[in-house]
């Protein structure tokens, strides 16, 4: 019945027809762009011990400096302000099947100077391209 | 102009260094964005969680005359904040905290602002801080206090901030040329300015003498005081005398009593 199909705890992913050209550009976008990141897998601000960090290879891309107060815009009643970026890790989920980051989770960006960490603020893990996750700064 | 907001500014700042959970880390009139750095190993005080004071708008109805010198309701802001690239992450771990055994949750950012709520309140009312009594001393008493609070996360930081708005009645400022009363909260912020370590302290303080010099008739003080025009201080008479047109006031040498049915007078000041 299609009523228990629904109930299936986990159902397997279907293929559809562009998958594996997707696959095979994925790859080769990443061959040229992709970098070591290190992810760190946090819950309640500590270490999850359930999850082991990984070092995997993703893009990173750091938008334009936005200038706000703490409200994240420019209400007049707050005065101190911000300079802060926008960040975006893409990881190619062909290749990393099993990864499933949090908010909250860090990644460590190897190729940057500094080796700046950041933490997961959103995730997109519907998109039928790649996982995406929102970075902040940490 | 205002001495008093200045004077209010660095007593205040002054009084909650190192009082509170941020250290030193408290800005006054703080323009510049907050840049936090990407290396985590070497984070400056200013990459810290904060305090930053400002005095915004100030109102005053109802003035003397033409006088200058009040300060009105004016509003204080102390605006704490914390983003999470301010707290301090294990190079290894990627893990935060923000103080030993409280990690960088958000929870634990309203935690850490309400704490330092707290704290600004408990300086400036301390009795043994001296900086605070100057404080107390120019506000001369609270209209209204306002709390208020923010936060954002969408925008490459992780950010939360808390503000407390005191709407305050501020004493006059002290009029230039009119010697400061001993012990007065302005005397006494002046000679704990002259005093100070930083010499930044030490210039603002001569400053704020120098904006106050001088030495003032006690005409031109009434002057001074309300914004008084010449004929308004002849009309009431507390002027020089009329003729006087420089109002030089020059110290009295001679001058001649006429009484009806007798004699003129003339009286000279004791040269000896």
């Amino acid at each position: 019945m299609l009523r228990q199909s629904w109930l299936r705890p986990k159902a397997e992913m279907l293929a559809a027809r562009f998958h594996s050209l997707r696959d095979r550009l994925l790859l080769q976008v990443d061959r040229v762009f992709a970098g070591p990141v290190r992810v760190s897998f946090i819950k309640n601000g500590q270490l999850d011990v359930d999850r082991d960090a990984v070092e995997i290879e993703a893009i990173f891309r750091n938008g334009n400096s936005v200038n706000s107060n703490m409200t994240g815009g420019v209400a007049q009643r707050w005065s101190v302000r911000f300079d802060s970026a926008k960040a975006v890790l893409a990881i190619d989920r062909a290749k990393y099947p099993d990864i499933a980051l949090r908010v909250q989770d860090r990644v460590r960006v190897l190729t940057l100077p500094g080796q700046p960490w950041f933490e997961v603020l959103g995730v997109d893990d519907r998109s039928h391209t790649r996982l995406f996750a929102g970075l902040g700064e940490v | 102009m205002s001495l008093a907001r200045i004077a209010l500014r660095i007593a205040a700042v002054e009084a909650l260094r190192g009082r509170t959970q941020v250290g030193d880390n408290v800005l006054d009139s703080q323009i510049a964005a907050l840049d936090v750095g990407a290396d985590g190993e070497v984070r400056t005080d200013q990459e810290k969680p904060f305090i930053a004071v400002y005095t915004n708008a100030a109102t005053i109805e109802g003035a003397d005359l033409r006088a200058m010198s009040e300060n009105g309701l004016t509003e204080i802001e102390f605006e704490m904040g914390i983003a999470a690239s301010m707290t301090e992450t294990n190079q290894e771990t990627g893990e935060s905290i923000i103080v030993e055994g409280l990690p960088g949750t958000d929870q634990a950012f309203e935690f850490h602002l309400d704490l330092v709520a707290r704290q600004i309140a408990d300086t400036l009312t301390d009795p043994g801080n001296e900086w605070a009594e100057v404080y107390r001393g120019l506000v001369a008493g609270v209209a209204k206090i306002e709390h208020a609070r923010t936060a954002s996360g969408h925008l490459g930081v992780r950010l939360a901030g808390r503000q407390i708005r005191i709407t305050a009645a501020l004493i006059d400022d002290p009029i230039k040329g009119n010697e400061l009363a001993e012990g007065s909260p302005m005397a006494k912020l002046l000679h704990m300015l002259e005093g100070h370590e930083d010499p930044v302290r030490q210039v603002q303080g001569a400053m704020m003498s120098a904006a106050i010099s001088g030495s003032n008739e006690p005409w031109e003080r009434v002057r001074r005081n309300l914004g008084m025009t010449r004929d308004e201080l002849l009309a009431v008479g507390l002027g020089p005398i009329a003729q006087d047109e420089d109002q030089d006031a020059p110290e009295a040498a001679k001058a001649t009593l006429e009484l009806s049915g007798a004699e003129p007078v003339d009286i000279e000041k004791d040269h000896d």
